[in-house]
């Protein structure tokens, strides 16, 4: 169920109305059945994966706040191994074998194990995992309500594809529920509606331009169609992802929900450690709270920090998917960030240095996007090498799709630097309203594609 | 009289007389302005000077109360059930300001001519505002084989000038989007006294697309659809995705016409001439056209392997169409009732359009291609229980048999330029016959 269906909008109609009405003691059980039908809707034979997950790490989480000693040790290690086994067999089972293959008969055509990724499997364990890693180190009380852990993992609008919700934050919410406010709920129409606008017209009409050039790159030489090529997934992806984001924020708060922020206009970045900062920033949160921290993070020197952030931002990249240019484009990030260690620190540039240094950002991380993107690796190494082999060739985005993508720097510069959208949420009602009506007829008549494109990060 | 003095005696003014003061004083600055403008730069450059002047004048003004806006922060003791309300009459307003473009027929009028929807709706248009002729007149309703292979002019003249013929064919159309046509066109019954309904076979033969499930109807019929429509139009689809894009599409027309939107926007003038130029002189042009020149002739079919032999002229759309149309023939799809439940329902409503009214159906079959095909053995159920209805004659089915020769087709479909006059003729003459007005 798409969050930009018809489908779904009935489904969260229903819902919503639903929560409402209903007595407060029952809405739990209506958010964790519909959150449930919402991933059943998809496969219904995929929920007892979930919920096996949700009652290891139910009854992990409960074990270790009763235990000493080698008990907590081996709750967790029980909990995480499941957590990380299952998204590993499903996830990484055909990578891992077919690169064991490789290595003992080289060049040998290994057949692809049948094996179905199951929806939001890499968001609900890593939201899984933080949580009994919390509880462990204690940062966490456990959850002694079955119902109430349940609907903390299978949250519908967070289940698919995030944002990675940590259950201290969720909690908060959850057990100091109360009603949104009207500035709140404007809020969220205005997140699910800019969150279509970003999916439907500007992530799909990037993604033709995209699409057109990454089906076959060796068909369009030049550096002029790899770097629009590229730069058309980079917004796509951006949109695409961002807007997902969007709507599943929006959706939450007005449950009365509020998700952390997971996009900050990461496109304005001065530098790849900024766009880190800006990009998908629950994922950077997660890696970096229990995978950098817990390798040693910057307190061993600084061959040791380097080391961690490679090694971060290569588990970060294979998260992403389980190929080798995942772990080239994660790898690729993680010398970038070191580099710009080196070179420059930490500190966030000011002023107008960061109108070059933005533009350069920009580059690199879309070089980045060429391994994310390309289907093979001899495919990646052949965009890359037309990017920095000269500027000839043919544009691959049309006129529209570059007065778009200026259209969209505007609002995002409106935004940073006078928080227009902000601000237009608590304007008087009839700018409000008028803002709204137009946005909706932008939707009805601007949406690229005639049918429900998935969103991208569905496949990670 | 110093400065002070004369701000002495403006405060002894009345409001009115200071505003009329502020007035002149404001208007003899611009004059003073402008004159100087026109010394230094010329006319012209002066006057496009003060538009743009004047021009962003207005967007400061705009942007200052815009910001002011903004700036006066949220309105407070707002309850979320206020909230929830404005969401609602939100959507309630894009709803009428969407029916305000797409249901009041402002878009419509300016519709791309050639494509689906703009065929129907121009047709649609030219019924509503012609106006009727001082004899009977006849709507021939069809697909592209009308379209091309029926001219109105030669069937009223056959008729001897007692007729007054319509080509209301579309190509691409089916009875579901004729239905629409016809109501819409004809709205209180009384414009036709007889519509012919030209069908491709008598037989209720399955195609591999099923024509229930047409996406492309809903493009066609989008600026006739009312929201009552919605439910039946929408439900005639059995693939649930086709019926839900029918939904939406029916609710919101701007949905459908997406495509045409963006080829408005990307050249406004052309399109509004176009558009205007259709309106006006259309129907005229469709009158006036006489048919594809090209032929078929030398085409021929080995009986037995029932292989093809073009002419060397043959170019590839003919070649194309005319395999397609032989293997539709020769190698036709399981039967699934479909055709059956499409035509039944479809056929009947347009009947049912005209039941109680002087009009009579008349359904003829056309001229089937080039070369006669095999007979179907598919059951002509939904023709035979139409031709029983009191206001329905059916016309004999060899009727148009002996006009199947490559030498009167274009392609493996549509009439030619020497096929359509004879078909025309042979048409007004039978209608004529069958009204009594010869």
């Amino acid at each position: 169920m798409l969050f930009t269906t018809l489908q779904f909008a009935v489904f969260l109609a229903v819902v919503l109305s639903l929560f409402y009405v209903l007595p407060k003691p029952a809405r739990r059980y209506l958010l964790l059945a519909s959150s449930l039908y919402f991933y059943m809707a998809w496969n219904p034979k995929f929920v007892v994966l979930i919920l096996g997950l949700v009652t290891i790490d139910y009854f992990a989480a409960l074990w270790i706040i009763h235990r000493h000693g080698w008990h907590r040790k081996l709750a967790l290690l029980v909990s995480v191994a499941a957590n990380i086994g299952l998204l590993g067999w499903f996830k990484y089972a055909n990578f891992f074998r077919e690169t064991w293959l490789n290595l003992l008969h080289p060049g040998m055509k290994v057949v692809p194990l049948n094996i179905i990724l199951p929806l939001g499997i890499s968001f609900h364990t890593f939201q899984s995992i933080s949580y009994v890693i919390d509880v462990y180190r204690g940062e966490q009380p456990a959850i002694t309500s079955y119902v109430d852990y349940a609907l903390f993992v299978a949250f519908f609008p967070q289940l698919v594809a995030g944002p990675i919700v940590r259950a201290r934050e969720f909690f908060l919410d959850y057990f100091n529920w109360t009603q949104p406010t009207a500035a709140e709920w404007r809020h969220g129409c205005s997140m699910i509606l800019t969150g279509l606008i970003k999916k439907l017209v500007f992530a799909d009409q990037f993604a033709s331009a995209a699409d057109r050039y990454f089906v076959n790159p060796q068909g369009m030489p030049g550096g002029i169609p790899a770097w629009t090529g590229t730069i058309a997934f980079g917004l796509q992806i951006f949109f695409d992802f961002s807007g997902y984001t969007d709507i599943a924020i929006g959706v939450a708060l007005l449950f009365g929900f509020h998700f952390p922020e997971n996009f900050r206009r990461p496109y304005l970045s001065a530098s790849v450690t900024e766009f880190w900062r800006r990009w998908h920033m629950t994922l950077s949160g997660w890696l970096r709270d229990y995978i950098y921290i817990g390798l040693g993070g910057n307190k061993r020197g600084a061959v040791r920090t380097y080391a961690n952030l490679m090694a971060t931002m290569l588990l970060g990249g294979l998260w992403h998917g389980a190929s080798w240019n995942f772990v080239i484009w994660g790898g690729f990030h993680g010398a970038v960030l070191a580099v710009e260690r080196i070179v420059w620190g930490r500190g966030v540039r000011k002023g107008w240095i960061r109108v070059p240094l933005v533009a350069l950002t920009f580059l690199v991380v879309n070089v980045g996007w060429v391994f994310f993107r390309a289907k093979t690796l001899a495919a990646s190494l052949f965009v890359v090498e037309s990017m920095f082999r000269g500027l000839d060739g043919a544009m691959v985005l049309t006129p529209v799709q570059l007065g778009m993508a200026a259209g969209a720097l505007i609002v995002a510069l409106a935004e940073e630097y006078a928080g227009l959208l902000t601000k237009l949420t608590h304007a008087p009602v009839w700018m409000r309203t008028v803002a709204a009506v137009l946005a909706l007829f932008v939707l009805e008549l601007f949406t690229a594609s005639d049918q429900s494109l998935p969103f991208v990060y569905f496949q990670f | 009289m110093d400065l002070a003095g004369i701000r002495g005696l403006v405060e002894t003014l009345s409001v009115n007389d200071r505003q009329e003061l502020l007035r002149w004083l404001r208007d003899s600055e611009a004059g003073r302005r402008r004159a100087e403008r026109a010394r230094t730069y010329g006319a012209t450059a002066s006057a496009i000077f003060g538009f743009a002047a004047a021009l962003l004048d207005r967007i400061v003004r705009l942007a200052s109360k815009v910001g002011s806006a903004l700036r006066s922060g949220p309105a407070t003791g707002e309850t979320l059930r206020a909230a929830i309300v404005w969401s609602l009459v939100t959507v309630l307003i894009f709803f009428v300001s969407e029916s305000a473009v797409f249901r009041s027929g402002l878009y419509f009028k300016y519709v791309q001519p050639e494509s689906s929807a703009g065929q129907l709706t121009f047709q649609v248009f030219w019924l509503q505002h012609e106006l009727p002729a001082n004899v009977p007149e006849v709507g021939v309703a069809g697909d592209s084989r009308i379209a091309e292979g029926f001219s109105a002019r030669r069937a009223g003249l056959a008729s001897g000038g007692r007729l007054h013929f319509w080509n209301i064919g579309v190509p691409g159309s089916s009875p579901r989007t004729w239905y629409y046509l016809l109501r819409e066109g004809d709205p209180d019954r009384t414009r036709f006294r007889t519509v012919v309904l030209g069908i491709d076979r008598y037989e209720d033969i399955d195609r591999t697309e099923d024509l229930r499930d047409r996406p492309t109807d809903l493009f066609y019929v989008a600026s006739q659809l009312r929201l009552t429509d919605c439910a039946e139009f929408a439900d005639s689809h059995p693939d649930p995705d086709v019926r839900r894009d029918a939904w939406s599409g029916c609710l919101f027309k701007g949905i459908p016409m997406r495509r045409d939107l963006v080829d408005l926007l990307s050249a406004p003038g052309k399109r509004l001439d176009a558009a205007r130029d259709w309106r006006n002189r259309g129907h005229g042009y469709i009158d006036g056209y006489d048919g594809k020149p090209e032929d078929l002739v030398g085409l021929s079919m080995e009986p037995t392997t029932h292989a093809l032999s073009f002419p060397s002229v043959a170019k590839d759309w003919q070649r194309n169409s005319v395999a397609g149309t032989m293997a539709t023939a020769f190698h036709p799809v399981p039967p699934t009732g479909a055709a059956t439940a499409y035509r039944r329902q479809w056929l009947n409503k347009i009947v049912d359009l005209y039941a109680g009214t002087k009009t009579k159906v008349v359904l003829l079959e056309l001229p089937r291609g080039p070369i006669p095909p095999p007979e179907s053995k598919a059951p002509a159920t939904s023709v035979s229980e139409l031709g029983r209805r009191p206001n329905v004659t059916v016309l004999p089915r060899e009727m148009f048999h002996d006009l199947e020769q490559p030498e009167l087709f274009a392609d493996g479909l549509h009439l030619n330029h020497k096929g359509r006059p004879i078909f025309s003729e042979r048409l007004g003459l039978k209608v004529s016959e069958l009204m009594g007005v010869k």
